[in-house]
């Protein structure tokens, strides 16, 4: 079969995949907090990303056309205790406060639209209903929508920021100094905030398959849409700066409508609704659909119980539909609707996806260990250099996750009772249901293996023989 | 002592040498192979053998590895003759190209030439692998 996607598509894949309307939460916390400085702390978390996808891609290199991604490279390299835990961590709970992010954010500008009449939390629990219905028909968005949103969305994002930073927008800009801290100790913090960002450039990974080229396309596909995301995020701090006061910036639940209503008037405000309904759609789509698939691999590896892969006459993953829809469904009904709220979800997804990240980087330097000799279609440069910075700048900007001491402290009390939880499950499910050496990996051929649906089949099948 | 040439043989299965030689019909894998000092092939293609996994599939050699009955598949043998200096790189190359990371992905086995001479020219070493000067 033809391969169709060249760099080009990987890249607009990636960019799309990327960006979220909770962003501007993101970057308007981050800019009125210390003003065009923020662009320090885009840079740096950004490098740090880019230094996470590249262990992804050597991983990759290693095992690759993998369904289950960094949750079979960890199972190989650190053992299912360790999978599971952050990985359920890392993926799940994470996605679990993603979706409620966005439909907030979607049900801001909504709200603003409708009045003080109808709770905003109609509309977020409204859309993730119809989502949760659409995707147990099994309907999935086909390619070719997604891709329209992805690059209206993109387009949106680049257009927003360069006609804001030029200052040919037609409303009237403001004055205001550019910087309002430049002093580190409040600028370099402010990379956990500007994380968010850049997380998701790994699903990328699953594309090569039907790429052109994918040895020399995965890793550069994913390292130019960080970069890109990058460049479109530090010129809308200056956008930022020209069109909106940084305290209204930070205080405001919409800052996207609050910009490009500064910057355009009425048609920044319509501009904004379309892209809100066509983010929330596309965002929370995205995560039901990945979310599914990832549960029916981490099932099929018997790190989850099998019902995770049960699937409805329609070939729709209930079970995980179902259970990530409600709990998105129970978090956006507690009325969620400020930035700072929507702040606290996405920093917690952030630490969440800063432990996989952690889990990746280390992978890739047991696996250089443990399988010296395999060949790797792509190594990182300058190994070890790139895993022990990137393990470095992730674990400061998980100690730095929040500015505010109380947030900070809020996340951490979540993410402790979470990993509890999550680590008294791995635990007995690995010793008791598994039976498998708990911190030992299981070896990069049995993860291959259990990929083959014979494997599970002839496993079911000489259980049945034994009993 | 070492020698001046080396033969490369792989032995793959037979779908994964046809997957190679389809790639020997891009210019790009031919410039590659050149460039490691690769002058010509040769496929032996419709030969049976089995390695250590007695020719089981992945599968079964993961669930029941004590099996020992043989069962021999069907496997290609693709044979390369180089220069020794550039025996490395050509490996190196190989085994990107033949690597999947599952059973099956075959043995590349590396011997030493004595001397290699052109018939029809009588030329011998480096010079029976190059364009004949005499022509």
């Amino acid at each position: 079969m033809e391969k169709k996607i060249g760099i080009f598509g990987a890249v607009s894949t990636g960019v799309g995949m990327l960006i979220a309307t909770s962003c501007f939460i993101s970057s308007a916390s981050g800019a009125s907090a210390v003003g065009t400085p923020f662009v320090i702390a885009i840079v740096i978390a950004c490098i740090a990303n880019m230094m996470a996808v590249l262990s992804i891609a050597e991983l990759n290199a290693i095992m690759p056309n993998l369904t289950g991604g960094i949750a079979q490279y960890t199972l190989a390299g650190m053992g299912p205790l360790i999978t599971i835990v952050t990985m359920v961590g890392g993926y799940l709970i994470s996605n679990v406060f993603a979706a409620p992010a966005e439909g907030a954010m979607f049900a801001n500008v909504m709200a603003e639209i409708a009045g003080d009449s109808i709770s905003p939390a109609v509309f977020s629990v409204g859309i993730t209903i119809i989502l949760i219905i659409v995707n147990l028909m099994g309907v999935n968005m086909s390619t070719l929508l997604q891709e329209i949103v992805a690059s209206f969305m993109v387009l949106s994002l680049i257009v927003l920021s360069v006609v804001g930073a030029v200052g040919i927008g037609s409303g009237v800009q403001v004055e205001q100094a550019a910087v309002i801290s430049s002093d580190l100790a409040d600028v370099l913090p402010l990379t956990a905030t500007a994380f968010w960002f850049f997380i998701g450039a790994e699903f990328i990974v699953p594309l090569a398959k039907d790429m052109k080229n994918p040895r020399k396309n995965v890793p550069l596909s994913m390292v130019l849409s960080l970069l890109i995301m990058g460049i479109i995020q530090i010129i809308m701090v200056f956008g930022f700066k020209n069109y909106t006061m940084w305290s209204d910036l930070g205080a405001a639940a919409s800052p996207h409508v609050l910009y490009a209503v500064a910057m355009m008037g009425k048609w920044g405000r319509y501009w904004m609704i379309i892209v809100a309904i066509f983010a929330a759609v596309s965002t929370q789509n995205s995560i039901i659909c990945s979310v599914s698939e990832i549960c029916c691999g981490m099932a099929k590896m018997e790190l989850l119980p099998a019902f995770f892969q049960k699937k409805n006459s329609k070939g729709a993953p209930y079970y995980v539909i179902l259970i990530l829809g409600l709990l998105t469904i129970l978090i956006e009904a507690s009325g969620i609707s400020t930035g700072e709220q929507v702040s606290f979800l996405t920093l917690t997804c952030s630490l969440f996806w800063m432990l996989s990240y952690i889990t990746s980087h280390m992978n890739v330097i047991i696996l250089r260990r443990k399988m010296e000799k395999v060949p790797r279609s792509f190594k990182t440069p300058f190994y070890p250099v790139f895993q022990i910075v990137g393990i470095i700048l992730q674990v400061y900007m998980m100690f730095n996750i929040s500015n505010d001491p109380v947030q900070r402290l809020h996340i951490y009390e979540l993410c402790f009772v979470l990993f509890l939880g999550l680590f008294i499950y791995a635990l007995f499910w690995v010793k008791y249901r598994l039976r498998m050496p708990l911190l030992k990996g299981c070896g990069v051929l049995q993860v291959m293996v259990q990929e083959n649906p014979l494997y599970h089949e002839i496993k079911k099948h000489n259980a049945d023989v034994e009993c | 002592m070492a020698t001046e040439f080396s033969r490369v043989e792989i032995m793959s299965g037979m779908d994964k040498v046809a997957n190679f030689t389809e790639k020997l019909g891009h210019a790009d894998c031919v410039k590659q192979l050149m460039k490691r000092g690769v002058s010509g092939v040769t496929i032996y293609n419709n030969v049976v053998g089995c390695g250590i996994q007695h020719g089981l599939s992945e599968v079964e050699y993961e669930l029941s590895p004590e099996n020992l009955a043989i069962q021999l598949l069907p496997k290609s043998v693709v044979t390369f003759i180089c220069e020794s200096a550039k025996v490395d790189e050509l490996i190196e190359y190989l085994k990107l190209e033949l690597y999947t990371g599952h059973i099956g992905d075959g043995k590349i086995f590396v011997s030493d030439v004595r001397n290699v001479i052109r018939v029809r020219t009588g030329e011998e070493g480096r010079d029976a692998l190059k364009a004949s000067v005499i022509d």
